[in-house]
């Protein structure tokens, strides 16, 4: 490989770390976001604001500060835990990051989502004699997951991007490895234009995976 | 033929319990400032057809979804099969288990095929085997003579064949009580026969029923009695020949000359 003078390998190794952050917070997030999206739903008055005031902050707080705050702050709390100085896992810190700042969207989203399931759905349900449980499991989120996905693909296509702001703590993502790629080879403006092949080559796979997951939800509806 | 089918395995889910039967005492309802049920008292028997009608608004389906507690009432009891429907839980789950409901909209589940809508709830709710559940659900979707469509999705159904799996939905619990709320009222009208057999059928058996309908053809061949609702009270109830062909009530009467012009 003589891309770059040899380091064209460490961007690919950068992509990879991307992708993995992609990916773990993809599944810490969605889930959170529909759990959050139920609470806001269904559960009552206390839980709903709860889960609204951490709506809102992650909505008015810049991206890089929740990373910051989340960052040194797990920092300060193991270091407190464990009585001696802790350094934290930059991948974990960034996955939680992440995941924390995409279910806060993410719940909108699927609350938004599960309001738009025709009613006589869940009348229908209850009817049978179908629990809560199984009603939210197998009637209303397989129906609500369809309509959230347009707006749920967006959110992925945006979290794959801000895995670049995870760089400030020190993960050696596909931005950071640019960043000292480029320091090497004093070639910025290629690199970082690599870069940005990379990313779109990245969202435009995670588009063509959302198309199929589209059509997969869409099975049964005319 | 197929009548007499659906008959025996209406009977059959009839016989599994001592009782269908539903006792509604002084029962209110109100949405909002409107008074949707004003102390209705009704009682049901044991195999009984019961045909409820009444202009839009009289409350009728409030009452027909408050026998299985998909509408909550604000005073008053209601007992089904004996149980009481009230805020225990267990009590309504088990009230659920025993009454099937038919909707105007059909309510089939679109993203799940014919057949898996009618072995959900014999499997999560019963804890029947997959197996098991197939064969009643084949038993009853040949029953409404729509076995061949088991594995398309509802959409790709007509109106008529959806409400028809609705049916074998329901009927696939076993139900002791069957609930249909104006069953072929969002049907395109060459639909509606097929329906209206498919119910006549079911009457057959041992069954409770309780249907709100303006199908008079249905209420006249099955129904014991008539019940007459307006503004959120019983007006009038008759059997159907007695209702149909000689009203009491100036309101009824205004109703019927409405519906026959």
């Amino acid at each position: 490989m003589t891309v770059f003078s040899g380091y064209g390998i460490q961007l690919l190794h950068g992509a990879v770390v991307s992708v993995e952050v992609t990916i773990a917070a993809l599944i810490v997030g969605t889930v959170l976001g529909i759990f959050l999206g139920a609470v806001k739903t269904y559960a009552s008055r206390p839980f709903r604001y709860a889960v609204e005031a951490y709506t809102a902050i992650v909505r008015g707080v810049p991206d890089l500060i929740i990373i910051y705050l989340i960052y040194f702050g797990s920092t300060i709390a193991l270091t407190k835990l464990a009585g001696e100085y802790v350094d934290v896992n930059g991948f974990m810190a960034g996955v939680f990051a992440l995941a924390f700042i995409f279910g806060a969207y993410a719940s909108d989203v699927i609350r938004g989502a599960i309001r738009q399931v025709p009613r006589g759905q869940t009348e229908a349900a209850m009817a049978l004699g179908l629990s809560s449980k199984v009603c939210f499991i197998k009637i209303v989120m397989p129906q609500a997951w369809r309509l959230a996905l347009p707006g749920f693909g967006n959110l992925s296509i945006i979290l794959l991007k801000q895995t670049s702001l995870i760089s400030v703590i020190g993960l050696e993502e596909l931005l950071r490895a640019s960043s000292v790629v480029s320091g090497a080879t004093r070639q910025p403006f290629y690199v970082y234009s690599a870069a940005a092949v990379i990313y779109l080559i990245l969202t435009g796979v995670a588009t063509l995976g959302l198309r199929y997951a589209r059509k997969r939800a869409d099975r049964g509806f005319a | 033929m197929t009548n007499n089918a659906l008959a025996n395995s209406a009977q059959a889910a009839g016989e599994s319990g001592q009782s269908g039967q539903i006792k509604v005492v002084g029962i209110a309802k109100r949405f909002g400032p409107f008074q949707a049920l004003s102390d209705v008292n009704l009682e049901i028997a044991s195999g009984e057809k019961l045909v409820i009608c009444g202009p839009s608004g009289s409350g009728k389906s409030t009452l027909i979804r408050c026998m299985n507690g998909i509408e909550g009432h604000d005073a008053g009891t209601v007992v089904v099969n004996g149980i009481p429907l009230d805020k225990v839980k267990a009590n309504r789950d088990q009230i659920r288990r025993e009454v099937g409901m038919v909707f105007q909209s059909f309510n089939l589940f679109p993203h799940m095929s014919v057949l898996e809508n009618c072995l959900l709830a014999p499997m999560s709710v019963k804890g029947m085997s997959r197996r098991d559940a197939k064969d009643v659900a084949m038993h009853f979707l040949s029953r409404v003579r729509i076995a061949e469509q088991a594995l398309k999705y509802p959409s790709q159904l007509s109106g008529g064949q959806q409400q028809r799996v609705a049916i074998a939905r329901a009927m696939c619990m076993k139900p002791k009580i069957l609930l249909l709320d104006e069953p072929t009222s969002a049907l395109d009208p060459e639909m509606v026969k097929e329906v209206l057999d498919t119910m006549v059928g079911l009457a057959q058996g041992g069954m409770t029923m309780v249907c709100v309908t303006h199908e008079m053809g249905f209420a006249r061949e099955v129904a014991d009695r008539v019940i007459f609702m307006d503004r959120g009270s019983i007006v009038e109830e008759a059997p159907p020949e007695e209702f149909f062909g000689n009203p009491k009530t100036p309101r009824a009467q205004d109703f019927l000359a409405q519906i026959l012009r």
